[in-house]
Protein backbone atom coordinates (compact mmCIF):
# COMPACT_ATOMS: atom_id res chain seq x y z
CA UNK A 1 0.00 0.00 0.00
CA UNK A 2 1.42 3.42 -0.53
CA UNK A 3 1.72 6.12 1.77
CA UNK A 4 -1.39 7.93 0.18
CA UNK A 5 -3.70 5.04 0.63
CA UNK A 6 -2.76 4.40 3.96
CA UNK A 7 -3.05 8.43 5.16
CA UNK A 8 -6.76 8.09 3.38
CA UNK A 9 -7.27 4.96 5.48
CA UNK A 10 -6.13 6.53 8.94
CA UNK A 11 -7.99 9.79 7.92
CA UNK A 12 -11.86 7.99 7.16
CA UNK A 13 -10.99 6.16 10.78
CA UNK A 14 -9.95 9.24 12.52
CA UNK A 15 -13.76 10.85 10.58
CA UNK A 16 -15.45 7.47 11.48
CA UNK A 17 -13.74 7.80 15.35
CA UNK A 18 -14.90 11.43 15.70
CA UNK A 19 -18.11 10.92 14.56
CA UNK A 20 -18.98 7.90 16.31
CA UNK A 21 -17.76 10.16 19.82
CA UNK A 22 -20.16 13.07 18.72
CA UNK A 23 -23.01 10.34 18.43
CA UNK A 24 -22.57 8.93 21.58
CA UNK A 25 -22.10 11.98 23.58
CA UNK A 26 -25.69 13.36 21.75
CA UNK A 27 -27.09 9.84 22.76
CA UNK A 28 -25.64 10.56 26.39
CA UNK A 29 -27.43 13.58 26.46
CA UNK A 30 -30.29 12.36 25.13
CA UNK A 31 -30.50 10.31 27.67
CA UNK A 32 -30.01 12.21 30.63
CA UNK A 33 -32.32 14.33 29.89
CA UNK A 34 -35.24 11.71 29.04
CA UNK A 35 -34.02 10.49 32.48
CA UNK A 36 -34.66 14.45 33.93
CA UNK A 37 -37.76 14.44 32.39
CA UNK A 38 -38.53 10.97 33.99
CA UNK A 39 -37.74 11.94 37.65
CA UNK A 40 -39.90 15.16 37.04
CA UNK A 41 -42.58 12.99 36.01
CA UNK A 42 -42.22 10.74 39.16
CA UNK A 43 -42.08 13.84 41.44
CA UNK A 44 -45.47 15.15 40.13
CA UNK A 45 -46.87 11.89 40.48
CA UNK A 46 -45.25 11.49 43.82
CA UNK A 47 -46.92 15.22 44.39
CA UNK A 48 -50.33 14.28 43.18
CA UNK A 49 -50.54 11.05 45.30
CA UNK A 50 -49.69 13.10 48.35
CA UNK A 51 -52.45 15.97 47.06
CA UNK A 52 -54.69 13.06 46.85
CA UNK A 53 -54.50 11.83 50.26
CA UNK A 54 -56.61 15.27 51.19
CA UNK A 55 -59.75 13.73 49.29
CA UNK A 56 -58.92 10.10 50.45
CA UNK A 57 -58.91 10.94 54.01
CA UNK A 58 -62.54 12.13 54.77
CA UNK A 59 -64.00 9.43 52.77
CA UNK A 60 -62.63 7.06 54.96
CA UNK A 61 -64.91 4.58 56.75
CA UNK A 62 -63.15 4.81 59.90
CA UNK A 63 -63.84 8.64 59.32
CA UNK A 64 -66.95 9.29 57.39
CA UNK A 65 -70.10 10.47 58.51
CA UNK A 66 -73.06 8.66 57.51
CA UNK A 67 -76.64 8.26 59.17
CA UNK A 68 -78.24 5.17 58.85
CA UNK A 69 -76.22 3.72 56.37
CA UNK A 70 -76.24 6.87 54.35
CA UNK A 71 -73.38 9.28 53.66
CA UNK A 72 -74.22 11.28 51.02
CA UNK A 73 -73.05 14.44 53.47
CA UNK A 74 -69.11 13.88 52.61
CA UNK A 75 -68.19 14.81 56.19
CA UNK A 76 -65.97 13.85 59.03
CA UNK A 77 -67.13 12.20 62.41
CA UNK A 78 -65.89 13.88 65.11
CA UNK A 79 -66.60 11.15 67.48
CA UNK A 80 -64.98 9.04 64.89
CA UNK A 81 -61.81 11.14 64.55
CA UNK A 82 -60.96 10.69 67.92
CA UNK A 83 -61.35 7.40 68.45
CA UNK A 84 -59.29 6.71 65.39
CA UNK A 85 -56.29 8.96 66.55
CA UNK A 86 -56.31 6.48 68.96
CA UNK A 87 -55.95 3.26 66.82
CA UNK A 88 -54.06 4.74 63.54
CA UNK A 89 -50.67 3.58 64.87
CA UNK A 90 -51.91 0.21 62.89
CA UNK A 91 -52.24 2.41 59.90
CA UNK A 92 -49.55 2.67 56.95
CA UNK A 93 -50.14 6.32 54.84
CA UNK A 94 -46.17 6.62 55.15
CA UNK A 95 -44.08 9.42 56.85
CA UNK A 96 -46.89 11.94 57.08
CA UNK A 97 -48.76 13.64 59.36
CA UNK A 98 -52.42 14.35 59.30
CA UNK A 99 -54.42 16.70 61.23
CA UNK A 100 -57.83 18.69 61.96
CA UNK A 101 -57.98 21.56 63.27
CA UNK A 102 -61.83 22.40 64.19
CA UNK A 103 -63.43 23.33 67.69
CA UNK A 104 -61.06 20.68 68.79
CA UNK A 105 -57.44 20.09 67.23
CA UNK A 106 -57.08 16.27 66.13
CA UNK A 107 -54.08 14.25 64.92
CA UNK A 108 -55.13 11.62 63.40
CA UNK A 109 -51.90 10.18 62.24
CA UNK A 110 -48.61 11.21 62.89
CA UNK A 111 -45.52 8.94 61.63
CA UNK A 112 -43.09 12.09 60.41
CA UNK A 113 -39.72 11.95 62.48
CA UNK A 114 -38.65 14.24 64.60
CA UNK A 115 -35.78 14.87 62.22
CA UNK A 116 -37.17 16.00 58.92
CA UNK A 117 -35.66 18.93 57.32
CA UNK A 118 -38.23 18.82 54.23
CA UNK A 119 -41.63 18.77 54.63
CA UNK A 120 -44.84 19.67 52.27
CA UNK A 121 -48.04 20.81 53.82
CA UNK A 122 -51.34 20.49 51.57
CA UNK A 123 -54.47 22.04 53.48
CA UNK A 124 -58.16 22.06 52.83
CA UNK A 125 -61.64 23.08 54.18
CA UNK A 126 -63.44 19.66 55.30
CA UNK A 127 -66.99 19.41 57.12
CA UNK A 128 -67.34 18.49 60.14
CA UNK A 129 -70.01 16.62 62.25
CA UNK A 130 -69.96 16.50 65.65
CA UNK A 131 -72.96 13.91 66.90
CA UNK A 132 -73.32 15.22 70.29
CA UNK A 133 -74.89 18.55 69.40
CA UNK A 134 -75.62 17.09 65.84
CA UNK A 135 -74.22 20.04 64.14
CA UNK A 136 -72.03 20.39 61.00
CA UNK A 137 -69.46 22.97 61.20
CA UNK A 138 -66.20 23.68 58.68
CA UNK A 139 -62.69 22.40 60.01
CA UNK A 140 -59.06 22.39 58.41
CA UNK A 141 -57.74 18.86 57.23
CA UNK A 142 -53.70 19.08 56.93
CA UNK A 143 -51.53 16.72 55.34
CA UNK A 144 -47.78 17.04 56.10
CA UNK A 145 -45.69 15.28 54.16
CA UNK A 146 -41.93 14.60 55.25
CA UNK A 147 -39.54 14.19 52.04
CA UNK B 1 4.44 -3.44 1.72
CA UNK B 2 7.72 -2.62 4.20
CA UNK B 3 7.77 -2.91 7.94
CA UNK B 4 6.76 0.49 8.54
CA UNK B 5 3.45 -0.20 6.32
CA UNK B 6 2.84 -3.62 8.02
CA UNK B 7 2.72 -2.07 11.44
CA UNK B 8 0.34 0.79 10.23
CA UNK B 9 -2.26 -1.70 9.03
CA UNK B 10 -1.94 -4.23 12.00
CA UNK B 11 -2.58 -0.88 14.27
CA UNK B 12 -5.54 0.15 11.96
CA UNK B 13 -6.98 -2.95 12.46
CA UNK B 14 -6.90 -3.54 16.21
CA UNK B 15 -7.98 0.19 16.89
CA UNK B 16 -11.25 -0.23 14.06
CA UNK B 17 -11.65 -3.75 16.35
CA UNK B 18 -11.51 -2.14 19.90
CA UNK B 19 -13.53 1.14 19.11
CA UNK B 20 -15.84 -1.29 17.28
CA UNK B 21 -16.46 -3.21 20.50
CA UNK B 22 -16.24 -0.17 22.87
CA UNK B 23 -19.16 1.49 20.08
CA UNK B 24 -21.19 -1.97 19.83
CA UNK B 25 -21.19 -2.01 24.01
CA UNK B 26 -22.03 1.33 24.28
CA UNK B 27 -24.48 1.06 21.81
CA UNK B 28 -26.22 -1.80 23.89
CA UNK B 29 -26.14 -0.20 27.02
CA UNK B 30 -27.75 2.21 26.00
CA UNK B 31 -30.32 0.43 24.01
CA UNK B 32 -30.97 -1.69 27.82
CA UNK B 33 -31.13 1.78 29.54
CA UNK B 34 -33.32 2.86 26.80
CA UNK B 35 -35.85 0.12 27.26
CA UNK B 36 -35.60 0.42 31.01
CA UNK B 37 -36.33 3.85 30.67
CA UNK B 38 -39.21 3.61 28.64
CA UNK B 39 -40.92 1.00 30.77
CA UNK B 40 -40.31 3.24 34.22
CA UNK B 41 -42.31 5.46 32.14
CA UNK B 42 -45.04 3.40 31.03
CA UNK B 43 -45.32 2.01 34.94
CA UNK B 44 -45.60 5.65 36.14
CA UNK B 45 -48.38 6.54 32.91
CA UNK B 46 -49.70 3.38 33.77
CA UNK B 47 -49.74 4.14 38.23
CA UNK B 48 -51.41 7.89 37.26
CA UNK B 49 -54.22 6.14 34.86
CA UNK B 50 -55.23 3.42 37.77
CA UNK B 51 -54.77 6.18 40.73
CA UNK B 52 -57.65 8.14 38.60
CA UNK B 53 -59.66 5.74 38.12
CA UNK B 54 -59.66 4.46 42.03
CA UNK B 55 -60.18 7.51 43.39
CA UNK B 56 -63.11 8.11 41.31
CA UNK B 57 -64.16 3.87 41.99
CA UNK B 58 -63.41 4.91 46.09
CA UNK B 59 -66.96 6.98 45.38
CA UNK B 60 -69.48 4.89 44.24
CA UNK B 61 -69.73 1.48 43.25
CA UNK B 62 -69.06 1.30 39.65
CA UNK B 63 -66.35 -0.30 36.94
CA UNK B 64 -63.78 1.04 34.82
CA UNK B 65 -61.68 -0.05 32.35
CA UNK B 66 -58.14 0.86 32.07
CA UNK B 67 -57.31 2.03 29.16
CA UNK B 68 -53.69 1.24 27.76
CA UNK B 69 -51.98 0.25 24.32
CA UNK B 70 -49.28 -1.74 25.36
CA UNK B 71 -48.46 -4.90 27.76
CA UNK B 72 -47.13 -4.42 30.70
CA UNK B 73 -46.29 -6.74 33.84
CA UNK B 74 -48.42 -6.17 36.97
CA UNK B 75 -47.70 -8.12 40.12
CA UNK B 76 -49.81 -7.20 42.89
CA UNK B 77 -48.16 -7.92 47.01
CA UNK B 78 -50.50 -7.27 49.74
CA UNK B 79 -50.87 -3.74 49.59
CA UNK B 80 -48.67 -2.94 46.61
CA UNK B 81 -49.07 -3.46 42.98
CA UNK B 82 -46.00 -3.38 41.14
CA UNK B 83 -45.82 -2.46 37.10
CA UNK B 84 -42.94 -3.50 35.14
CA UNK B 85 -41.12 -5.09 37.98
CA UNK B 86 -40.45 -0.64 38.91
CA UNK B 87 -38.96 -1.27 42.97
CA UNK B 88 -40.86 0.68 45.01
CA UNK B 89 -44.34 -0.41 44.08
CA UNK B 90 -47.39 1.52 44.40
CA UNK B 91 -48.88 1.35 47.52
CA UNK B 92 -52.40 0.88 47.39
CA UNK B 93 -54.28 2.61 50.91
CA UNK B 94 -57.55 0.45 49.80
CA UNK B 95 -58.09 -3.30 50.11
CA UNK B 96 -57.82 -4.36 46.69
CA UNK B 97 -58.07 -8.17 44.82
CA UNK B 98 -55.76 -8.44 41.88
CA UNK B 99 -53.90 -11.41 39.94
CA UNK B 100 -50.11 -11.01 39.02
CA UNK B 101 -49.33 -11.89 35.29
CA UNK B 102 -49.22 -10.01 31.78
CA UNK B 103 -51.53 -7.81 31.03
CA UNK B 104 -52.89 -4.97 28.52
CA UNK B 105 -56.80 -5.47 29.40
CA UNK B 106 -57.55 -4.92 33.03
CA UNK B 107 -60.76 -3.33 34.58
CA UNK B 108 -61.17 -2.03 37.59
CA UNK B 109 -64.27 -2.63 39.83
CA UNK B 110 -65.39 -1.26 43.24
CA UNK B 111 -68.13 -2.73 45.57
CA UNK B 112 -68.99 -1.82 48.88
CA UNK B 113 -68.30 -4.36 51.40
CA UNK B 114 -71.07 -4.06 54.09
CA UNK B 115 -71.94 -5.60 57.55
CA UNK B 116 -74.25 -3.58 59.36
CA UNK B 117 -71.63 -0.60 58.96
CA UNK B 118 -69.61 -0.27 55.59
CA UNK B 119 -66.05 -1.47 55.70
CA UNK B 120 -64.87 -0.70 53.16
CA UNK B 121 -65.23 0.10 49.34
CA UNK B 122 -63.29 -3.18 47.66
CA UNK B 123 -61.46 -3.13 44.69
CA UNK B 124 -61.10 -5.39 41.90
CA UNK B 125 -58.54 -5.46 39.15
CA UNK B 126 -60.49 -7.72 36.82
CA UNK B 127 -58.20 -9.59 34.30
CA UNK B 128 -60.40 -9.32 30.97
CA UNK B 129 -57.98 -12.02 29.57
CA UNK B 130 -59.39 -14.68 31.49
CA UNK B 131 -63.07 -16.47 30.85
CA UNK B 132 -65.36 -16.82 34.13
CA UNK B 133 -68.35 -19.14 35.05
CA UNK B 134 -70.32 -19.71 37.68
CA UNK B 135 -73.15 -22.39 38.22
CA UNK B 136 -75.57 -18.99 39.27
CA UNK B 137 -76.09 -16.98 35.97
CA UNK B 138 -76.63 -14.19 37.70
CA UNK B 139 -73.36 -14.23 39.34
CA UNK B 140 -71.04 -12.75 36.31
CA UNK B 141 -72.34 -9.56 34.75
CA UNK B 142 -71.49 -10.54 30.90
CA UNK B 143 -71.23 -6.61 30.24
CA UNK B 144 -68.31 -6.84 32.73
CA UNK B 145 -66.02 -9.52 31.95
CA UNK B 146 -65.80 -12.40 29.14
CA UNK B 147 -67.98 -15.64 30.58
CA UNK B 148 -67.16 -18.74 29.43
CA UNK B 149 -69.23 -22.13 29.20
CA UNK B 150 -69.08 -24.61 31.85
CA UNK B 151 -66.27 -26.21 30.11
CA UNK B 152 -64.05 -23.31 28.85
CA UNK B 153 -62.90 -21.60 31.23
CA UNK B 154 -60.66 -20.24 33.90
CA UNK B 155 -62.29 -19.43 37.17
CA UNK B 156 -65.28 -21.45 37.95
CA UNK B 157 -67.38 -20.14 41.11
CA UNK B 158 -70.00 -23.08 42.26
CA UNK B 159 -73.35 -22.19 44.21
CA UNK B 160 -74.29 -26.08 46.00
CA UNK B 161 -72.19 -28.43 43.89
CA UNK B 162 -67.67 -28.65 44.24
CA UNK B 163 -66.26 -30.02 41.25
CA UNK B 164 -62.88 -30.72 41.21
CA UNK B 165 -61.19 -29.58 37.95
CA UNK B 166 -57.22 -29.40 37.35
CA UNK B 167 -55.88 -26.37 35.62
CA UNK B 168 -58.48 -24.01 36.91
CA UNK B 169 -59.46 -22.08 39.64
CA UNK B 170 -62.42 -23.47 41.80
CA UNK B 171 -64.62 -21.59 44.07
CA UNK B 172 -67.15 -23.76 46.17
CA UNK B 173 -69.31 -21.07 48.26
CA UNK B 174 -71.20 -23.26 50.05
CA UNK B 175 -68.27 -25.17 50.98
CA UNK B 176 -66.39 -22.08 51.36
CA UNK B 177 -63.66 -23.18 49.66
CA UNK B 178 -60.80 -21.40 47.36
CA UNK B 179 -58.64 -23.59 45.47
CA UNK B 180 -58.94 -26.03 48.06
CA UNK B 181 -58.18 -23.36 51.08
CA UNK B 182 -60.84 -22.66 53.78
CA UNK B 183 -62.56 -19.40 53.92
CA UNK B 184 -65.31 -17.58 55.03
CA UNK B 185 -67.39 -16.24 52.81
CA UNK B 186 -69.18 -13.99 54.66
CA UNK B 187 -70.45 -11.69 51.89
CA UNK B 188 -70.86 -11.92 48.41
CA UNK B 189 -67.76 -9.60 47.51
CA UNK B 190 -65.15 -11.53 49.14
CA UNK B 191 -66.44 -14.63 46.52
CA UNK B 192 -65.76 -12.09 43.85
CA UNK B 193 -62.20 -11.25 45.57
CA UNK B 194 -61.31 -14.91 45.53
CA UNK B 195 -62.56 -15.08 41.65
CA UNK B 196 -60.43 -12.18 40.91
CA UNK B 197 -57.15 -12.79 42.66
CA UNK B 198 -54.34 -15.20 43.32
CA UNK B 199 -54.70 -16.63 46.60
CA UNK B 200 -51.93 -15.03 48.41
CA UNK B 201 -52.98 -11.55 47.47
CA UNK B 202 -56.83 -12.79 48.40
CA UNK B 203 -56.03 -14.19 51.71
CA UNK B 204 -53.80 -10.94 52.31
CA UNK B 205 -57.07 -9.04 51.57
CA UNK B 206 -59.34 -11.48 53.56
CA UNK B 207 -57.04 -10.47 56.57
CA UNK B 208 -56.87 -6.67 56.12
CA UNK B 209 -60.50 -6.52 55.65
CA UNK B 210 -60.85 -8.28 59.07
CA UNK B 211 -57.90 -5.79 60.44
CA UNK B 212 -60.34 -3.19 59.45
CA UNK B 213 -63.42 -4.83 60.67
CA UNK B 214 -62.20 -5.15 64.28
CA UNK B 215 -60.78 -1.33 63.79
CA UNK B 216 -64.48 -0.33 63.19
CA UNK B 217 -65.90 -2.04 66.37
CA UNK B 218 -63.14 -0.55 68.08
CA UNK B 219 -64.43 3.14 66.70
CA UNK B 220 -67.81 2.67 67.38
CA UNK B 221 -66.90 1.74 70.85
CA UNK B 222 -65.51 4.74 71.67
CA UNK B 223 -67.72 6.78 70.01
CA UNK B 224 -70.61 4.76 71.49
CA UNK B 225 -68.93 5.54 74.94
CA UNK B 226 -69.11 9.51 74.42
CA UNK B 227 -72.72 9.69 73.21
CA UNK B 228 -74.85 10.25 76.19
CA UNK B 229 -77.89 9.46 75.24
CA UNK B 230 -80.12 7.01 75.51
CA UNK B 231 -77.94 5.21 77.99
CA UNK B 232 -80.16 1.53 78.40
CA UNK B 233 -80.07 1.61 74.08
CA UNK B 234 -76.09 2.78 74.25
CA UNK B 235 -75.50 0.22 77.03
CA UNK B 236 -76.96 -2.44 75.00
CA UNK B 237 -75.34 -1.52 71.64
CA UNK B 238 -71.90 -1.38 73.68
CA UNK B 239 -72.55 -4.96 74.95
CA UNK B 240 -73.47 -6.26 71.45
CA UNK B 241 -70.54 -4.47 69.69
CA UNK B 242 -68.03 -5.90 72.12
CA UNK B 243 -69.46 -9.75 71.88
CA UNK B 244 -69.10 -9.50 67.85
CA UNK B 245 -65.85 -7.93 68.10
CA UNK B 246 -64.59 -10.85 70.12
CA UNK B 247 -65.98 -13.40 67.66
CA UNK B 248 -64.01 -11.61 65.01
CA UNK B 249 -61.19 -11.73 66.97
CA UNK B 250 -61.60 -15.36 67.86
CA UNK B 251 -61.58 -16.07 64.31
CA UNK B 252 -65.28 -16.36 63.74
CA UNK B 253 -66.50 -14.43 61.02
CA UNK B 254 -70.14 -16.00 60.62
CA UNK B 255 -71.27 -13.18 62.60
CA UNK B 256 -75.30 -11.82 63.43
CA UNK B 257 -75.54 -7.98 62.73
CA UNK B 258 -78.91 -7.80 62.76
CA UNK B 259 -79.53 -7.02 66.19
CA UNK B 260 -77.05 -4.08 66.15
CA UNK B 261 -78.99 -2.74 62.86
CA UNK B 262 -82.03 -3.08 65.24
CA UNK B 263 -80.40 -1.03 67.97
CA UNK B 264 -79.19 1.42 65.75
CA UNK B 265 -82.69 1.91 64.25
CA UNK B 266 -83.81 1.97 67.92
CA UNK B 267 -81.55 4.95 69.09
CA UNK B 268 -82.73 6.96 65.80
CA UNK B 269 -86.93 6.22 66.66
CA UNK B 270 -85.71 7.53 70.31
CA UNK B 271 -84.55 10.65 68.32
CA UNK B 272 -80.95 10.03 70.19
CA UNK B 273 -77.96 10.58 67.72
CA UNK B 274 -77.27 6.63 65.96
CA UNK B 275 -74.30 5.21 66.18
CA UNK B 276 -73.46 4.60 61.71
Amino acid sequence: MDRKGQTGINETILVMFVFFVILMLGMVLFFQFSMSSSRKEIEEYQEFKFKQLISVVPSMNELKYSKLGIDDEWCIDLLKARAFSSISDSYNFGRKKISIYSSEDIVLYDKISSRATSIRVVNSPVCIYDPRTELFSLAELEVKWEN
Amino acid sequence: MNKKGQLDVQFNLIFVIVVGIAVFAFFMFFLFKYIELEEHKEAVEISRSMDGIITGLKTQTQYKELDVNFDFKLDVSCNEIIINDQIPGQEINSIFFGSSGSNNNLLIWSRELSTGFSVDNLLYLVDLNKKYYSNDVDFFNPEMVDVGSNVDYDVGVYFGECPSVSGKKIICVDQNLVDGESYFFFDDSLIYGAAFSDLMQFDCSYSRIVTKWINLFDIYISKNLVMNDCSSVRSSIDAELRVLRSSLVLENYDIDVSNLIDLNYRLSDSGCGVLF
